[in-house]
Parts: C-alpha cells; structure tokens; sequence
C-alpha cells in the first residue's frame, strides 16, 4: 500500500513540476516573478526535460525492435530451453506447455493486435505506475483432483510492489530472486562496475598524462612509442589483444586468472585488460586536441605576455584541451555499469556483460529487455551529464541555444 | 652571384644605369612550380619509409593467402565429411610438416587440421569479406551522408536513429540478426553492413555542413552557383582524402567486426570455409596456454595485416590532405 | 640632441627551414630603435615585418633561426638568448606584444580578470587581492566601462574591440619598456580603429614606452608614428621620420606606397597599385628585390644589391636612384603633390565632420 501511495506521489509530482516548468517558461504563470522565473525557466533546466523527452523515444524504439527480433526466432528455439525433454514428450503436450510458456515470456500470439498489445505492456511495465508483480508458475504440472479430473494450478512464489517493473526472469541463472530488476541492480551490475570502474581509473590515470607527455614531446620517442600502441590497440580486433593481455598478465605477470567477488587482486586482471586498452583513445584525442590548442594565438600571445612554457602548457593549453573530453567522462563512468561482453567471458565475471549473452542463449525475453532497457537510461543518462559537464566547465557553451 | 658592382664588367657605368622599367608580365610570374594534388599526394605518400612497409606486407599476406595453401597442398574443411580431407594429430607443434602445427581438439570442427593452411584460407575470406563490407559501407556512407548533410529535413529522422541505434549494444544486435539469418558469406556481409554506413555517414554530414559554410562556398553560392555544381565542384574534391582514408580503414574494422561474430558463434558454417577471426577465436577458446601457436598463429597474420591497413588510412589521410602539401 | 637607443639591431638576418629548403626571410637589417619613440615598420604582407620583430621576443616559429646579426637591449644581445628560460626576465616583462588578432589572442576559458591579474602575479609578485586591485585599475585605464562588473567576465562575451583593450590592459600590466603592436587594428572594425590607435597614443604618453608598430596601413602611420621604415623582401629599404617618407621618399617602392593610398588619389585618375607578387624566398634575390615589379628599374637593380644611401641625419633609402651615377628620374605626380593633397583632404575631411556634427544636432 505505502508502495503505491509513494509511487503515485512521485508521478503526480514530475507530471506538476514538467507541466509548471511548461508553464513558467512560456510565460503563462509567473510572468513578472524573476525569482521563479530564473529557477524554473533556468536554460540547463529546460534543455534536460527536452533532451530526456526526445531520448524517450529512441527507448521506446528500442524497446520495440528488440522486442521484433525476438518475435522472430522460432517458437521452437525459445521453448526447447524452457521445457527439460522437449524431444521426448509428445507433441501435443509439449504445444500446450510451450503456449504457456510463451505466455509468460510475453511473446505469444503472431496477430498484429496481440503483437502490439505485447509491446504496450512492456511500456506499461516500465513506467513508473506502481503494480504488483508475483514470480509464478503456470500449469506447467498437471495434477488430479478428488474427482480424478485434471487440473492446472498457479504456484505463486512471491510478489512484490515496484514501481518500476522490468518482469520476470524464467530462466533465472543461479540465483533466488526471479525479478529481472533484482538480478541486473542486485547481482549483476556490481561486479560489472567493480571492474569497470577500476578501468575507468586505470584508463584516466595512464591516458591523459600519456597524452599530455605525447604532445609536448612530439615526435620525441615517447609520442612515438605512445603512437604505436594506440595504432595496434586501434586496429587489432578487440578479442585478439583481450587475449594478448591476458598471456601477459596472467600468464607472464602472474596476476589471478579468475574473478572472485571477494578478492580484490582478482579484480586487477580484468579491470587493466579494460583500463590499458581504453587508455589508448584518450591519449589519441588528449594529444590531439593539445598539438591544436599549442597552434592558438591565445599561446602565442600568453607566451609574449612572458608566461613560463610549463605554465602555458598545464595552465591554459590543458584546460583549452580538456573541454573537448570531459564530456565524455560520464559516459565512461556510467558505462563502467553496464561491463564488457569479452572481458567479462574471458575473466569470468558474472556481470551484466555475461547475462546479455546469458539471456540471449536461454532466451529469457525480459532479462534481455531489461538489459536494453537500462543501457539505454544509462546512455541517455550519459549523453546528458556530458552536456551539463561541459556547461559547466565551458563558459562559452549556453545551452539555451540548443 | 654578383654582389659586387665592381664585379659587373660586361656592363659600363651608363648602360648599368639606365632605366629599363620593368615588365608587368614578368612582375605577375609567380615563381612558385606548378602543382598537382595528385602528384604531392604520391609524393608525401612515398616520402614515408612506414608507408612503403606497409603496402609491401599488404602486398605480401594478400599474395601469401593465396599461394600459401598450396605449398603444402593440405585440404581443410569445416564440419562435413571428414575421411576425405587431410587431418592430423590434434596439438602438433609447428615443424616442416606443418609450418604453424595443427589445431587444437576443442577447434571443431577443424580439429587436427593443419593450421598454416586454414590460417591462410581464413586470410582470403576475411580480406574479401572486409574488403566487400568497406566498398559498401563507403557507398552508403557517402550517398547517405551527402543526402544527410544536404536535405535539412533528413536530418532529425537521421539523429534520431542513430541516438537509436546507440542505444542497443551493438552486439546484441548482431546476435539477434544472426538469430533468423542462415550464417553466409552475404548474410555476414549485411549484417556487419546494416549499421557500418552510420559512422561514415555522420562524419560526412559534418563536413558537408562545415564545408558548406566556409567562405568560398559562400561566395560561390552569391555568385549564383547550382547546388550540384557546389556539391561536385567544392565538396566532393575536399571529401575524396575522405573517402580514400576511410576505405582503407573500413577494411581492418570490418576484419574486427567479424571476429567479434566468430567470438559469439554466428560466423559462418559452411563447409570449406573459414575466417581469420574463426581460426582465433576457435584457438581462443582451447588450451592456447599450453599450446601457444595456436593463438599465434593467427595472429601473426591478423596482427600485421590490421595494423598495415590502419596505418595506410592514417598516411592517406595526412598526403590527402592538402594543408599539408608543400 | 643624441636620443637614447633602447634597441640597436645590426646586420641581422633570419632563415627558415621549410620541407629542406632553406629561405632568408631577413636579410642583413641594421637598425635602431630611440626611447620613448614610436616607430612604424610598413611593408606588404610577406615583407617578412612580422618575423623582424618576432626576433626581438624570441617568438620565431620552431623552423626559423637567426643567421645572423645582433640585437642589443640594455647591455643584451637577444640573437643569442636561446632558452626560454633566458627569456623569461625579458619577454612580456620588458618587451610586450600585441597581436592582430584580438578575437583569438585571448584564453576562452579564463576570465578577462584573471588573464590580466596573471600577468601582475607573475611579473610584480603582486597578491591575488592586490592584483585584483590592480587589474580593475588597468580595465578602467582601458576605459571599459564597470570595470569592477567586468573582471568576471569572459572573452567571448566581447566585441573585437573591447578584446583588443582587454588585450592592451595585459601589456600594460607588463609595463614593458617596448610595445609591439602587431597590426593591432587590421581585425577591427574601421569605426574601431582610430579608438583603439587613440587609446594606445594616450598611454604610450603615460606610460612612456617605445612603441614598434606593424602596419600595412599608411594612414595608421601618419596617425601615430614618429619614425617609418619601410621593409620589402626581408630588408628595410627606406627609413626616416614621418616627414622623410610622405614628403621626401626616394625609394620607388615607398613611391609606389604611397601612390596606392586610394584617400590620395582623386577621382578622375584610376587607383594606382603595385603590379606583380612580393618575393617568396624561394630563390636567391639577386639584385634589387623591388627592380622586377619597379618602373624605373635600371639594369644595375637587376644584378647588384644597392646600398643603403644616406639622404639626411635621419633620412637613408637603399636605391640605386640616388647613387650620383644614376640619372634624374621624375617621381610620379601623385608623390610631388602630396603634401599639397594631404592638406586638401584633411580639410575636407573636417568639414565633412563640421556638416556631419550640425546634421546631428
């Protein structure tokens, strides 16, 4: 009950604080009021309800053409990894049991109606209407009343209000709770982030100073190493120097070649595979944007103002050279959440990484749409830190105008 | 040099000073060499020892994969009919036999098979395979992203789908194409190609976009230029660093891409193929700790051949560009 | 009265190296720069005056070095300071540049206030609050308008002009004993201009620096110069007082100058112009580099190099013209009526501003 008053609540308050930020900017209320009007119709304010209301719609179609290529594998593909024996039972059996479980991946039916009203449910599920959800079984055994007539029978395990629902996991892999929310944000993104944070750190602490030591020394045999190794990390395939990595890390440094939760020298195999590959962009665009700024005339002219070249250079130059990238510092850092397919097989890391292609093996539809679904919040999230970053760091940058 | 005037005895003093003047023709002689973008192109290209190593190992694992399998006349196959086909003991080690050993037991179905062979075979697939994905992603790139940069009003629907298509993991979307895809040459070709033309595409429309805000365009524009006439006449020269650059650099990503499919099992299944990216991934996933050709072996070619085709794109887009001739 | 010189400089010359080829942008200038003065360095662009005064901040591109020569500030000959470090005490501190182009000379991501207090920190030892202080006070000297308002604000949110007393403000917080304005007005807006020349003659009175100042543009140097040198082709080939060059010129290249100033000409005669390109560097210059594109080249210009021949105690032209030798050529009309049309148009041009005054009020 305290669920579905909280989650009401909320909705009924972002749909009052969207509409009267509608209002204030269009100068329909509070036209004279300049407090209101600089918090309300505050540009970074309006820019970020438009940028999430346009970004809503890519979800949605997201959403929906995952939900299409699904539809398109085969009824049988999807209920041979539901149904143990699939070979042996018959078939009329095994076509009733497979409608069931089709039903419950909410994947069943092929008219254009139930398609639709498939894809309206999932919407349903994810907008923030509080609804209860129960984990359950539907006549998937068949038992026998008093009178020896069979019946079907609803096994309910557990429900749960939320208020945003991401569905239920069939195929549930290892784990007690069935809820899709619970497996991504309570097992599987934290080991994820766990590494991938590691690497963000890794990949910042080694790129920019590669970077900075790269362009001030151009040509010099730093930049020239440096060079080298992002044209290598550049154009090899990503699972062949994955590998090359591991041989050096594991297998010559003698790093632990398995994660393992508790261990936290488990962890650096994994997260520097990540960190010194990813390392290598940001030094190609830190040095890139540097050699730039160097070309300025504001450089120039700090240098006739008699300004030491070391203070040129970490003062003006680096901050002129930062701006560019720092928008995507939250995306690397948000997208630390959601982990690296490879690496994550390769380590044996039991993040979101591997439930993808977990999910896609066993064809368990929720657990792949609450995949795409939380990429894509973690994307939309990602793109707008970056602007209000960059606003923040770059005075010229006025949001408004976008 | 005569600096001296005493040093000028040909002359007298009266004739050394009498005013000739001078001729416009000769004052408006510029004394620069005549230039040719094609030529200082060529020239900076071969100025650059790098360069010329690169085309040559290009040259060389282009010829290697198809002259090396018939050195040693092995037949390879994929998961059909074994007895006819030349298969070995599975982990031989390399010798004069087999010049890279043999593959592992977990590579089925190649296993026991000669790797020096299959490697070679995996080259030419993936070479035409990347070669195939980079011409067409090109294509589409261009067409879409000068239609792009062009037509305003394509622009939103455009922003829209890339935002869109950003938004799904890549690979997922490959693994849920392949899904319904039977796994073939074309199959493999477009599916990598569906989405490769994005990248190309959006750059293009930005160039077209700041391209066509530059002052000469301006200025060709107030003196009554056709828009075809500015798109062919302006834009397409400046674009065509980019697309040379660009092709030579779709190759080794397309090479990538595919490795990235074998690695997930929806590379191809058929018969007497195999790709660069199967042979790694395939040794990837046996015992290559113990047995440490098997990821080499692929490698050495993979490694060299990416790396030479992406450095060529770099060393294109430098001497293509024309701020950096002279 | 012997003026005291701040900079002596004495045969210098200075190469580029450009793809292998070795190019003499400056080739053997000798020249002296008085206190307190404002001299003018006039030329086409390419005439290599942008390098001849790099040379007296150390600032030449990384692939230029000077051959040869000295300059002599205080007791130091710059051509030898090799080292940033070297320079430190000097560049910004004692000799300060302007640049052409104000809208790029300044850090977009700092404050005006910070990137004019920067200067003060560094240079004077002042503290933050004392060059904040100081700052407001060079902003006001610059007449930009609430200057307490200002010293947060950002370059981007000014006009060229007030970029460019930004810009000034920061050379002033060097007091530096010689100013090199860099064409400081050629990005500016025409209505800009004479404000901008104003404001640097003003301090220039205050502050008593020596001003070198780069230009194309003859009406800038009737405005504001004391002296001119007149450069082409890497060298000076003509310098005297103000006087000298607009009423006295003897080189047929400042002839030539002068006769392009489209104010000068009246409206029944064409507008004159120079045919033919500066020269690249290229190849070796023999002769006189202007004798290609002169009308009144001699046969000499063509094969040997003329000497610089001294007129008066100020005045000295490097043409073979005034060798005793040479015969008497008539300079054009334009030049000989000069002085007599520069008193037209000045008058003109007054009364045109008394008419314009009365229409406004």
């Amino acid at each position: 009950m305290a669920t579905f008053l909280i989650g009401y609540t909320i909705i009924a308050l972002i749909v009052l604080f969207v509409l009267f930020v509608i209002l204030v900017s269009r100068r329909i209320i509070f036209k004279n009021n300049a407090k209101i009007q600089s918090i309300f119709a505050h540009p970074l304010l309006i820019y970020s309800l438009k940028r999430i209301g346009s970004a809503l719609i890519s979800v949605m179609l997201a959403i929906t053409a995952t939900y299409l290529l699904l539809r398109l594998k085969s009824r049988t593909t999807i209920c041979q990894g539901y149904i143990e024996n699939w070979q042996k039972l018959p078939v009329d059996v095994r076509e009733v049991r497979c409608d069931s479980v089709l039903k419950d991946l909410g994947l069943y039916g092929n008219s254009f109606g139930e398609i639709l009203g498939q894809i309206i449910n999932y919407f349903y599920k994810i907008l923030p209407f509080p609804k209860t959800i129960c984990t359950q079984e539907t006549g998937t055994d068949i038992i026998y009343d008093a009178f020896n007539n069979a019946i079907s029978y609803v096994r309910v395990y557990d429900c749960r209000t939320f208020i945003i629902d991401l569905g239920i996991s069939y195929k549930a892999s290892g784990t007690d709770s069935r809820y899709v929310i619970d497996i991504i944000f309570g097992e599987r993104m934290m080991h994820s982030f766990r590494i991938g944070i590691l690497a963000v750190v890794i990949e910042l602490a080694i790129g920019y100073p590669l970077g900075v030591l790269m362009a001030k020394h151009k040509d010099g045999i730093i930049d020239k190493i440096g060079k080298t190794y992002i044209i290598s990390i550049d154009a090899i395939p990503g699972v062949a120097y994955y590998y090359i990595w591991q041989l050096l890390l594991v297998y010559i440094i003698g790093l632990e070649n398995r994660y393992d939760a508790s261990n936290f020298a488990s962890w650096l195999a994994p997260a520097l595979t990540m960190g010194l590959t990813g390392m290598a962009g940001i030094a190609l665009w830190v040095r890139r944007f540097m050699l730039d700024e160097f070309n300025s005339d504001y450089v120039k002219f700090a240098r006739a103002k008699g300004i030491s070249e070391n203070r040129i250079m970490y003062t003006h130059v680096l901050r002129n050279a930062i701006v560019p990238l720092i928008r995507s510092i939250p995306a690397s850092i948000l997208g630390a959440l959601l982990g690296s397919f490879y690496i994550e097989k390769i380590y044996g890391v039991p993040g979101l990484g591997e439930y993808l292609i977990w999910a896609n093996d066993y064809n368990d539809m929720y657990a792949l749409q609450g995949i795409v679904v939380v990429s894509a919040f973690i994307s939309i999230l990602a793109y707008l830190a970056g602007d209000i970053v960059t606003a923040m760091v770059d005075p010229r940058v006025s949001l408004a105008s976008e | 040099m005569a600096k001296n005037i005493d040093e000028v005895v040909e002359f007298n003093t009266k004739d050394l000073f009498t005013v000739v003047g001078n001729s416009d023709d000769e004052a408006e002689k510029l004394e620069s060499t005549p230039y040719s973008y094609w030529g200082e192109t060529f020239k900076q290209l071969w100025k650059n020892p790098l360069t010329i190593i690169c085309i040559a190992i290009i040259i060389l694992i282009v010829i290697m994969a198809f002259v090396g399998p018939l050195i040693k006349q092995y037949k390879i196959i994929g998961a059909g009919n074994k007895t006819t086909f030349d298969t070995f003991e599975n982990y031989l080690p390399p010798s004069a036999d087999h010049f890279f050993g043999t593959a592992g037991a977990e590579m089925k179905p190649y296993d026991g098979q000669d790797l020096w062979t299959l490697v070679w075979k995996g080259t030419q697939l993936s070479l035409l395979l990347g070669t195939v994905v980079a011409l067409i992603d090109t294509f589409f790139g261009i067409i879409i992203g000068s239609m792009w940069g062009y037509f305003k009003w394509l622009d939103p629907i455009l922003i829209e789908l890339r935002n869109f298509i950003n938004t799904i993991p890549s690979i997922l979307l490959y693994i849920l194409l392949m899904q319904f895809l039977e796994p073939s040459f074309w199959t493999i070709v477009l599916v990598l190609c569906m989405f490769g033309w994005m990248g190309l595409a959006g750059f293009i429309r930005n160039q077209i976009i700041i391209i066509r805000n530059r002052e000469y365009n301006i200025a060709s524009q107030t003196l009554g230029s056709s828009s075809k006439a500015m798109i062919t006449h302006n834009l397409l020269p400046y674009l065509i660093s980019v697309i040379v650059t660009v092709i030579s650099t779709a190759i080794p990503g397309a090479i990538s891409s595919e490795v990235g499919l074998a690695y997930f099992n929806l590379s191809f299944k058929a018969d007497d193929q195999v790709t660069l990216g199967q042979v790694l991934t395939l040794a990837a996933k046996d015992n290559w700790i113990d047995h440490i050709y098997l990821l080499l072996a692929p490698m050495v070619v993979m490694a060299p051949l990416t790396i030479c085709f992406f450095y060529l794109g770099l060393a294109l887009a430098d001497a293509t560009d024309p701020k950096n001739h002279r | 009265m012997e003026k005291k010189k701040v900079l002596e400089i004495k045969n210098l010359s200075v190469g580029f190296l450009s793809h292998g080829k070795k190019m003499n942008v400056i080739r053997d200038i000798t020249l002296d720069v008085f206190e307190g003065e404002t001299l003018a360095i006039v030329g086409e662009s390419g005439s290599g005056k942008s390098v001849f005064t790099k040379t007296f901040t150390g600032m030449l591109d990384s692939n230029g070095y000077i051959s040869n020569g000295s300059i002599m500030f205080d007791g130091v000959d710059l051509a030898t300071l090799k080292k940033t470090k070297e320079w430190l005490g000097i560049r910004g501190k004692r000799i300060a540049t302007i640049f052409q182009d104000p809208m790029t000379s300044l850090n977009p991501l700092f404050s005006i206030g910070y990137q004019i207090s920067e200067v003060l920190r560094l240079h004077h030892n002042l503290s933050k609050e004392e060059a904040k202080k100081e700052a407001i006070n060079l902003l006001k000297k610059v007449r930009i308008p609430d200057a307490e308002k200002r010293y947060n604000d950002y370059p981007f949110q000014y006009s060229g002009g007030m970029r460019q007393r930004v810009v000034i403000a920061i050379a002033l917080a060097c007091r530096p004993e010689i100013l090199i304005c860099d064409e400081p007005t050629t990005a500016l807006d025409v209505t800009v201009q004479a404000q901008i020349l104003d404001l640097i003659k003003e301090l220039q009175k205050e502050y008593k620096w020596t001003t070198i100042f780069i230009t194309h543009d003859l009406g800038v140097v009737a405005n504001v110069a004391d002296r001119v040198a007149v450069m082409y082709g890497g060298q000076i080939i003509e310098y005297g007082t103000v006087e000298d060059i607009f009423y006295r010129s003897a080189h047929p290249y400042t002839w030539a100058l002068l006769a392009s100033l489209p104010q000068l000409g009246s409206k029944e005669d064409p507008l004159s112009y120079i045919s033919g390109n500066p020269p690249t560097f290229t190849s070796e210059i023999i002769g006189d580099a202007f004798a290609v594109r002169n009308k009144y080249a001699m046969r000499i210009d063509f094969l040997v190099e003329p000497p610089m021949f001294k007129i008066s105690e100020t005045h000295s032209a490097k043409t073979w013209l005034l060798d005793p030798r040479a015969p008497k050529v008539e300079k054009p009309t334009i030049i000989k009526n000069l002085s007599k049309r520069i008193k037209e148009v000045s008058s003109e041009l007054k009364k045109e501003i008394e008419i314009g005054g009365e229409k406004h009020e």
